[in-house]
């Protein structure tokens, strides 16, 4: 049982509660007001909702580690459902060598390289779309864009790609506690384990993919076999789901802001700040934790050791303190430091590579796509930390 | 505040004071030197906020770790010995009279 210093707020909010989950914002706000630190009652961890100490606490990895997982659960008191992830789940120095040979792989130059191929994709899908004109951005646009260029890029079989949807719902869902969100998420994990250690062998991985060139550093001694399959993995667990939800999170932004539309399609030079904003304004990727090694100070409160704390990005994203009007949507503001893709030595090492499929999509969307407009009610995904669509039904003209 | 100098490709030099713990990347955005562009906002991903040191200061910084290395492979314009990544350059209190020197190009 922990020992709270008595000034520490706490709070009876759930995070992973069915009307946070559908509309966080307003429990962002009062989880804000109560200060840099606050601790949750219902699920004894402690939470960080501002911006300037999210940042601080990814800037510290070895006060507030990776390595007991990422998630609720605390890989020192419990099994973790799968092998830890050799970047998400691991620290320096173990960390930093992982990471060292996934950014290697992820060079500018080769991210140069694969614009084209993303744009020619692009082009294909949206023409289809524009052709069908009423269809569901979540699986025909959000969803297959990614599946397909991403896929290929990395160099996985065709066959079944859309398991990696479902993989990448388990791992993001498990990162929450074992609710119902959890448990529907891990009810496809018959089929989807086995598919997903399958297709990131050596043997499955197309010889001129990014996947196969990880393989590299079993070749050189660096990992073994079995560790490079697990780092492969990494692309799939982290590489499409998230980006789809802020494919899906752009659409909504925009559909729903169009004189924002408007502006961009005016100044199509705005399209990297456009996509940083829509990062900022609806992050993907809501929620993770850290795990204390020491005991530790963070605003002035004392945190014990060995104990989770949940960081919101979302909230961050939107904490008046570092944003001017944070709750507006808006493509020309100055979104430097915005946290959609984390910070600090864990930041999303496929970032780049998010970027450039992004930045293709809106290059030819802002070309070919005249109008969109709602045909039905978008309907919210409800998901321990990802934020996106279940459904959101649109024309296209 | 150390004061900093950039020299931009024309030749001409840009005096500044630099607080403490911001990254050379950090100040040419906040001054608008549209010589870094730093797509990646810092994260040592993108290489397209490189600068040059000048030879006879590399010291007031520490050498460029393993990703660093990497990265200053995939600059746009010639790699040099005094070539770095500013977004992992950190002002400190040794850097009185630094002078970076802007690259041609970024991309």
């Amino acid at each position: 049982m922990t020992t709270l210093s008595t000034s520490l707020p706490t709070s009876d909010i759930d995070p992973f509660s069915k009307e946070y989950l559908f509309n966080p914002y307003p429990f962002h706000q009062k989880l804000r007001g109560l200060g840099p630190v606050c601790y949750l009652n219902k699920l004894g961890v402690y939470v960080v909702t501002q911006y300037q100490y999210v940042k601080e606490v990814l800037n510290q990895p070895l006060v507030f580690c990776s390595g007991a997982g990422v998630g609720i659960s605390n890989f020192k008191k419990e099994a973790p459902w799968r092998v830890p992830s050799m970047l998400l789940e691991t620290d320096p120095p173990d960390h930093t060598r992982n990471r060292a040979i996934i950014s290697k792989v992820l060079s500018p130059m080769v991210l140069r390289g694969l614009k084209a191929q993303f744009e020619i994709e692009a082009h294909r899908l949206l023409d289809e779309l524009l052709e069908k004109r009423s269809f569901d951005v979540v699986k025909d646009l959000s969803e297959a864009y990614p599946l397909k260029v991403f896929g290929d890029a990395i160099g996985i079989t065709p066959f079944e790609r859309e398991k990696a949807i479902l993989y990448g719902n388990m791992v993001f869902n498990t990162i929450g506690p074992k609710n119902d969100y959890f448990a529907e998420a891990m009810s496809h994990a018959e089929e989807v384990i086995p598919w997903i250690n399958g297709v990131c062998q050596r043997a499955n991985l197309s010889k001129t993919g990014l996947g196969i060139q990880v393989y590299e550093a079993a070749d050189s001694g660096i990992l073994t076999e079995a560790e490079t399959t697990t780092l492969v993995r990494s692309f799939l667990s982290a590489g499409i789901d998230t980006t789809a939800h802020a494919i899906s999170n752009a659409i909504f932004s925009f559909i729903s802001f169009p004189e924002q539309w408007e502006k961009l399609k005016e100044n199509p030079q705005l399209i990297k700040p456009a996509f940083e904003e829509i990062l900022r304004f609806e992050s993907p990727f809501q929620t993770f934790f850290r795990t204390t090694t020491v005991e530790t100070q963070l605003g002035n409160f004392t945190l014990p050791e060995n104990e989770k704390v949940m960081l919101s990005l979302g909230s961050a994203n939107r904490d008046p303190l570092q944003w001017e009007n944070p709750n507006e949507f808006n493509i020309l503001r100055n979104t430097q430091g915005q946290l959609g893709f984390g910070n600090g030595i864990h930041g999303c090492v496929g970032q780049m590579l998010a970027r450039t499929e992004v930045d293709a999509l809106l290059t030819v969307m802002l070309k070919k796509v005249k109008s969109m407009r709602f045909t039905g009610e978008p309907k919210r995904l409800l998901h321990n930390t990802l934020r996106g669509f279940e459904t959101m039904s649109v024309e296209f003209n | 505040m150390p004061k900093l100098h950039f020299i931009h490709p024309n030749g001409q030099t840009t005096s500044l004071d630099a607080p403490i713990g911001k990254s050379v990347m950090n100040i040419c955005r906040d001054y608008g030197f549209s010589e870094v562009i730093a797509e990646c906002g810092g994260a040592a991903l993108c290489a397209t906020c490189h600068v040059y040191v000048d030879e006879n200061q590399s010291d007031m910084f520490t050498k460029p770790n393993e990703i660093e290395n990497q990265l200053l492979e995939f600059v746009a314009s010639e790699k040099k010995a005094t070539s770095r990544l500013s977004c992992q350059l950190l002002i400190t209190e040794n850097c009185d009279n630094l002078r970076i020197y802007f690259p041609i190009q970024q991309i």
